[in-house]
């Protein structure tokens, strides 16, 4: 009996060691590899690199986690991507483990039941350590936390200054006029007149002053901003007086060349100085060129002003909260918790504070936002940045920040009003274009910018 | 002479060890297991079992090389082939183009004012080849500037650069397209946007992709399909991503060289190509790089596999030295002291007799040394100690069944020490129950033995003649023979013939043999019986 007892204590130590042994390999042989899908381009896709490849070398060599990025795209060639392979449309790749998502893009993959709630894997402790108002953008159609909030921007004003300040000196333009959007479009008058007669010898070639990147974020916050919605009920809210007035403010000097609306960002149009001031995303600070190249190839140093977001005149102060987030893919169990340790990971102050403070973002947790980012902006290398975040934290104090509703059908919503206002400004300039008599011309600029809002209504 | 007789004396000792019974069926058996042991080790070995894991490790990255060369070899051929098409289609359009403005490509340079018009034309070409061809870009640089009056003009160059920032993607229908190089209105007048990192012109003062091709067609006579150039990954400026490009000379109609077009593969694209199947080996990757002599030129290389592998291989501008290990796989040494294991192989980039045939490239699928150590090493450790266990074990059992089996022994010994040996003592275990009924049997006669033995002894003592009985009675007493001799007053010759007597009449051979009867007497209780 003693000799089976000491045969079954060897048996059962041996078995503890085979069991043990094979319970570390499981760990070892079955790492998690997430694909990731992001929109970061240039220095934010090497700051991106540099912080996947730490916590692969790191964090997730410890706990057998492996992130690898397979797509970089812009946000909306991402958003398309991933709204096609959702579809499951044929040719595309299917869905990444984690993406960066902007909130419409999010909703529509939520709504597909393809989205994990990222409330499963997160703490309320943890989630109590993120900027309370980031973290709303997050939670969707059904009130879950399906995105991740890990860089936040706002749209701010840029503005050559190199080039302004010769036309200000000339003009006496000061940068106070550029506080609203009424003074943009009278100094964009100035500047169009300004350089128009740089070319005494050819009339008519004055260059446009100002672009917003994005013209619905430009209706809605100036709804916003005069105290109105711009999307009531799931839809345009044209029979507000405040549609006309911001209608006009976009659609009137568009049609007289003062204004651009351009296919892209207000950044390529700078970089050969046909455009000198915009308002745009803070996280697109780094696409903005350090030199002018005109046509003759020759270039021109520039500095920059960056300005807080214009108001309507007798609004609020009001911005728009931007900058999307992270989504998880419902997967594994294992990949679900993958993710959650990887993005913890990056939103951690350390890495979220390297990965935002070079580039026009801003963290997403209290501690990084008001105890470290706040004080260390006059730290920062980069000029353009120290004006932005300067710029921004004035904005945090001042201003209001807007989220976007989430409607159904908001990213249509979208694309028919750009698209339609600017079909309206090429059909109005190509009706202006055909007349060549003075006269005439005058009397079809008065006929068109009366009518372009009815024939956009009636749209 | 001293060692000598240690020696001898620790040979007689050993000679009169004496070892018990269940040592030595303890001993039996553990030589019994050591030898299965050993001969069970020997057939693991002369079946491989403890390098499998090695072999099928090798085996598993020969087989995943040999896919990813196949693969790139195709890939770059094809590139290399649509890089001669569109040459060919380029020079005799934009030569074409000129001519209808009564120009020439020579006069490219002195007037500006065309450029734009001549790589505008050219844009939708650009874009169709960009889309048939699996490449992330695709360019034209024209020996030409737009302001020759500027500083650094020499190094300006006028062309197109169109770049798919979604090369992964199958569906080409909507590829998304910039432009990283050329005149901001041919992308803007197509609604195709500017890259980040845009620029008017080519930057082609350290760039050999451009330099390089067009001295070797200036040079040489050789056909435009020996004159294609692949360089090695590089940066170029004001840029942020790995590319290898392929560029060919724009040749006229007369021979003469005017600009270079090509493709370009994107770190991304080759990244997303030529992913190794790293389901087991998570640092394995992948690299196409310059090879020279024993070294592969990491600094210079593309990658693919995860980014982990890529930080850890990527050291700036250094090299991996390859040595042959024992295997069928290649040890590899960065200058900075880690090891990867892997293979590698020159990929043909370029046919027989091309300008740049001496450029040789490889393909390496390599990881580091560590990544297959922690694989393999495991799987053999716990071979070696679950053998080690087996023999731990087996002698264990050993002692354990040797001594369970002398048990019944060691009994019947300690009956037989107690004397109190019957015929109603058994252990049961027939060869001992027989070895003890024996002694049994044996020493109830063993009772009659001194008597039996002494009898014709005492008898014979009786015979002796009265000098020799005294002489006996001598011996009797313990005396020697000098003591013996002084006391009788005899000759010794005398007293040898009455010894001779003596041993003859008793039936002793010698002194010793008498002693040792007397002996036996004396401890027999006999002693009266022969005084």
């Amino acid at each position: 009996m003693k000799h089976i007892f000491s045969l079954l204590t060897v048996a059962y130590i041996l078995g503890l060691f085979i069991g043990c042994s094979e319970e570390v390999s499981v760990e070892l042989k079955k790492p998690v590899t997430l694909n990731m899908w992001h929109n970061y381009g240039g220095q934010m896709k090497n700051l991106m690199d540099e912080l996947i490849d730490e916590f692969n070398n790191t964090v997730g060599t410890q706990k057998g986690i492996m992130i690898n990025v397979t797509s970089i795209s812009s946000s909306s060639a991402l958003h398309e991507k991933l709204v096609s392979s959702a579809n499951g449309d044929p040719g595309v790749p299917s869905l990444p483990d984690i993406t960066t998502a902007y909130p419409k893009t999010a909703l529509i993959l939520a709504q597909e039941g393809l989205l994990m709630n990222l409330e499963t894997q997160f703490s309320d402790n943890e989630l109590k350590q993120y900027i309370p108002r980031f973290l709303e953008e997050g939670r969707l159609h059904d009130g879950k936390l399906y995105l991740l909030p890990v860089a936040k921007s706002t749209e701010v004003l840029f503005l050559n200054k190199t080039i302004f300040d010769r036309f200000a000196n000339e003009t006496g333009v000061t940068y106070d006029e550029l506080g609203t959007f009424e003074g943009i479009i009278r100094v964009a008058d100035k500047y169009y007149e300004w350089t128009d007669n740089q070319t005494p010898d050819q009339p008519n070639d004055g260059k446009t002053f100002y672009m917003p990147d994005s013209l619905f974020n430009m209706a809605q916050v100036g709804f916003a901003q005069l105290g109105d919605e711009f999307i009531k009920d799931g839809a345009l809210n044209p029979s507000s007086p405040v549609f006309k007035r911001i209608w006009d403010s976009c659609y009137i000097p568009s049609v007289l060349g003062r204004v651009v609306l351009f296919d892209g960002y207000s950044s390529d149009l700078f970089k050969t100085g046909d455009v000198i001031c915009s308002t745009g995303s803070t996280a697109g600070v780094l696409f903005y060129p350090d030199q002018v190249t005109y046509a003759d190839n020759s270039k021109e140093d520039v500095e920059y002003v960056i300005l807080p977001y214009p108001i309507f005149e007798g609004g609020a102060k009001v911005a728009i909260q931007r900058g999307g987030g992270m989504c998880v893919i419902k997967s594994t169990k294992e990949k679900e918790h993958a993710a959650a340790v990887f993005l913890k990971w990056f939103t951690e102050p350390a890495q979220n504070l390297r990965f935002t403070a070079s580039s026009g973002y801003f963290p997403v947790t209290e501690k990084a936002f008001h105890d470290v980012m706040e004080k260390e902006i006059e730290s920062l290398p980069d000029n353009n940045i120290k004006k932005l975040l300067s710029t921004a934290v004035m904005m945090q104090k001042e201003y209001d920040f807007f989220i976007p509703p989430l409607v159904d059908d908001f990213d249509n919503i979208q694309k028919q009003y750009e698209t339609r206002l600017k079909e309206a400004v090429l059909k109005a300039k190509a009706k202006l274009e055909s007349c060549s008599e003075k006269q005439k011309r005058d009397m079809v600029y008065k006929e068109v910018l009366k009518n372009g809002l009815e024939e956009f209504l009636k749209q | 002479m001293g060692w000598k007789n240690f020696l001898s004396n620790k040979v007689k000792q050993c000679g009169s060890i004496t070892f018990s019974l269940h040592s030595r069926l303890f001993i039996f058996l553990s030589v019994l297991v050591i030898i299965m042991f050993i001969v069970i080790m020997m057939f693991f070995s002369l079946t491989d079992s403890f390098t499998a894991e090695l072999h099928k490790t090798e085996n598993f990255i020969i087989h995943e090389f040999s896919n990813i060369k196949r693969h790139v070899e195709k890939q770059y051929g094809d590139i290399s082939a649509q890089a001669i098409n569109l040459s060919k289609e380029l020079s005799q359009s934009i030569e074409n183009g000129l001519m209808d403005n009564g120009l020439h490509p020579s006069d490219l340079n002195n007037h500006p004012d065309v450029l734009e018009v001549i790589l505008s034309g050219e844009f939708e070409r650009l874009l169709g080849y960009l889309k048939k061809t699996k490449s992330s870009g695709i360019f034209v640089i024209l020996d030409a500037t737009v302001n020759k009056h500027l500083e650094g003009a020499e190094y300006s160059r006028a062309g197109l650069y169109l770049k798919n920032m979604e090369p992964n993607v199958l569906s080409s229908a909507e590829p998304y397209i910039t432009v990283l190089r050329g005149n901001a209105n041919i992308g803007r007048s197509r609604g195709v946007r500017l890259h980040s990192q845009w620029s008017m012109e080519f930057d082609v003062q350290d760039a050999p992709y451009y330099s390089l091709p067009l001295a070797k067609s200036r040079d040489s006579t050789l056909p435009l399909s020996r004159l294609y150039y692949w360089s090695h990954a590089l940066i170029l400026p004001q840029t942020s991503e790995e590319v290898m490009l392929c560029s060919i000379p724009l040749i006229d109609s007369s021979g003469t060289a005017f600009g270079v077009c090509g493709f370009e593969v994107s770190a991304m694209l080759f990244k997303l190509n030529f992913m190794p199947n790293n389901s087991v080996y998570k640092r394995m990757f992948c690299m196409l790089c310059p090879a020279e002599e024993s070294n592969l030129l990491v600094g210079r290389s593309l990658f693919s596999g995860s980014y982990a592998a890529f930080n850890n291989s990527k050291m700036s501008s250094d090299c991996l030295t390859y040595t042959n290990g024992s295997s069928k796989l290649y040890k590899y040494r960065q200058i900075s002291g880690k090891n990867f294991v892997g293979i590698h192989g020159l990929v043909k980039l370029y046919p027989n007799n091309s300008a740049f045939e001496d450029q040789k490239f490889a393909l390496a699928l390599v990881m580091p040394q560590e990544d297959l150590d922690s694989f393999v090493s495991p799987m053999r450790m716990r071979f070696i100690i679950l053998c080690s266990m087996f023999l731990c074990i087996g002698i264990g059992l050993s002692f354990l069944i040797s001594r369970r089996y002398i048990k019944p022994v060691i009994e019947g010994l300690s009956l037989l020490k107690q004397d109190s040996i019957n015929n109603n003592v058994k252990t049961n275990i027939q060869e001992i129950d027989e070895i003890i009924e024996q002694i049994r049997e044996k020493h109830a006669n063993k009772s009659l033995l001194p008597e039996d033995l002494f009898a014709d002894f005492i008898h014979r003592v009786k015979t002796l003649t009265p000098t020799e009985k005294i002489i006996f009675r001598y011996y009797l007493e313990g005396k020697t023979n000098e003591e013996i001799l002084s006391q009788m007053y005899i000759s010794l010759s005398t007293f040898k013939t009455h010894n001779s007597h003596i041993y003859r009449k008793l039936g002793v051979s010698s002194k010793n043999e008498l002693l040792l009867y007397i002996k036996l007497i004396k401890k027999s209780g006999l002693l009266s019986e022969i005084v």
